[in-house]
């Protein structure tokens, strides 16, 4: 049974809490209360909900066959956070990032690969200052597609799989009450599940990549959830 | 009515586009490996080793442009002859494994059907694979004998080319063919009483030449080709 399949039910969960959450809010609530001293200030800043979308390139590391020859293009996250208590979130996240293959020797003919991921995540965002969000993540449950493509044309390809963990964090700035910007690290890492010639095992089991990027987060609700 | 037919010839055309896809295995790498030598022991390097699924278009050696697609990975030897080329899998009657040097060496290729077969331990190993040299045979016959006189002659030699078959590992002659005897002949007559063209042959092999003149009892001269170049004159 494909692993992928808890991801999606957990990811659909959580996206159905967010979404109820979000829209039970009562809409005449409109007074914002003023913070006063810190704690009061602090809990002024809870939400209940967090959509983001970021942008990043990706640098694969280590001694591995991806970081030896995968050079890293582009990449994308879209994110769901869901704060369930004061700053305590779960998180659900997609994304693609683009690779070119620089060396076939070490890898087997394909050109470029498209690597896809989904990860469930549990995180923690502390607010330094005011206006400022310091969040940081882990990821409990993820996976990793790696579509090895031989040419431009997509004909030609072959799929490695890999189990995900991602430890991200990411320092957002507050525009407004809803809207933020922030900059954001991920160090990836990646259990594959390719079969190798016991030779090189170590070689192929697991990649590395450092992801730094930019991107805007939307934040809903008053309140987490408990 | 005439809608429907539409749709369905839409559907049929976008499931033929979509079966265009190959897609080899998933999750899964082999490694090839062995050294390649010349015809003295010598250790080769450079020489480029490519595993394939599938053949190209005419013969194996058809050239790499052709049968890209179909390539799963490919390295070269290394200064003292060894080789490990990482490569994708595929379950294919045609799996092949090519060692090429140059023009003026010959060519090797392992050949399998992984189907059902897949080494234990994902090695392909080759051992050792012999390139040896070739040499281009360039003869001349003419005829200086009068008019009506006739000849018939052949040259037996070795062909340039090795394919070893494997059946789960283990080499079937019966469907091999290496650096194997190969014949051409023809008759000289008024109607073109000479002859001048050219053959490649592996070095060190031992070239028969048989003639019959005018339907006499056929004469076996041999010679042993150990240059690039061997000129080859006769007459009658």
């Amino acid at each position: 049974m494909s692993s992928t399949l808890p991801i999606k039910r957990l990811a659909f969960v959580l996206a159905c809490l967010c979404g109820s959450f979000v829209f039970s809010q009562d809409l005449t609530e409109t007074t914002i209360p003023e913070p006063q001293d810190a704690p009061q200030a602090q809990s002024a800043r809870e939400r209940k909900v967090a959509l983001s979308f970021d942008l990043y390139r990706p640098s694969p590391s280590g001694n591995n066959f991806f970081a030896e020859s995968a050079s890293g293009s582009l990449g994308f996250n879209f994110d769901l956070q869901l704060f369930v208590y004061k700053q305590f979130f779960l998180g659900g996240g997609i994304g693609d990032s683009y690779f070119d293959n620089k060396d076939i020797s070490k890898t087997g003919n394909y050109e470029k690969t498209t690597l896809s991921s989904h990860d469930f995540y549990v995180g923690y965002e502390f607010l330094p200052l005011e206006d400022f969000r310091l969040g940081v993540a882990v990821t409990i449950v993820g996976n990793s597609r790696y579509k090895n493509n031989q040419s431009n044309t997509r004909k030609v390809y072959q799929v490695d799989h890999g189990n995900l963990r991602n430890y991200q964090t990411y320092f957002a700035y507050e525009v407004d009450r809803t809207l933020s910007v922030f900059i954001k690290y991920t160090y990836r890492s990646d259990r594959t599940k390719i079969q190798v010639p016991s030779a090189l095992n170590s070689y192929f089991e697991k990649t590395a990549v450092h992801q730094i990027g930019f991107g805007l987060k939307l934040y809903f609700g008053e309140k987490s959830v408990f | 009515m005439k809608k429907n037919y539409r749709i369905i010839f839409a559907l049929l055309l976008a499931g033929l586009v979509f079966s265009c896809e190959t897609r080899f295995e998933d999750d899964i790498r082999v490694l090839a490996r062995g050294s390649v030598v010349n015809e003295s022991g010598a250790a080769v390097a450079d020489a480029e080793i490519a595993v394939f699924t599938r053949r190209g278009t005419s013969s194996i050696f058809s050239g790499s442009s052709s049968s890209d697609e179909f390539l799963l990975g490919r390295n070269q030897s290394q200064s003292d002859g060894t080789f490990e080329v990482i490569s994708l899998f595929d379950r294919d009657l045609d799996f092949s494994i090519q060692i090429t040097l140059d023009e003026d060496h010959t060519n090797y290729a392992y050949l399998t059907s992984t189907v059902e077969y897949l080494p234990d331990d994902l090695v392909f190993d080759l051992e050792t694979v012999t390139l040896k040299t070739i040499g281009t045979v360039l003869f001349n016959i003419s005829r200086i004998s009068e008019e009506g006189t006739s000849m018939a002659y052949s040259f037996n030699y070795k062909d340039t080319r090795c394919v070893a078959y494997f059946v789960d590992g283990e080499l079937d002659p019966d469907q091999s063919y290496c650096l194997e005897p190969i014949t051409i002949n023809r008759v000289l007559n008024d109607n073109r009483p000479d002859i001048e063209n050219s053959f490649r042959t592996p070095f060190g092999t031992e070239v028969e030449f048989t003639y019959s003149i005018n339907d006499a009892a056929p004469i076996t001269e041999t010679f042993i080709v150990n240059q690039s170049t061997y000129e080859f004159n006769f007459t009658y």
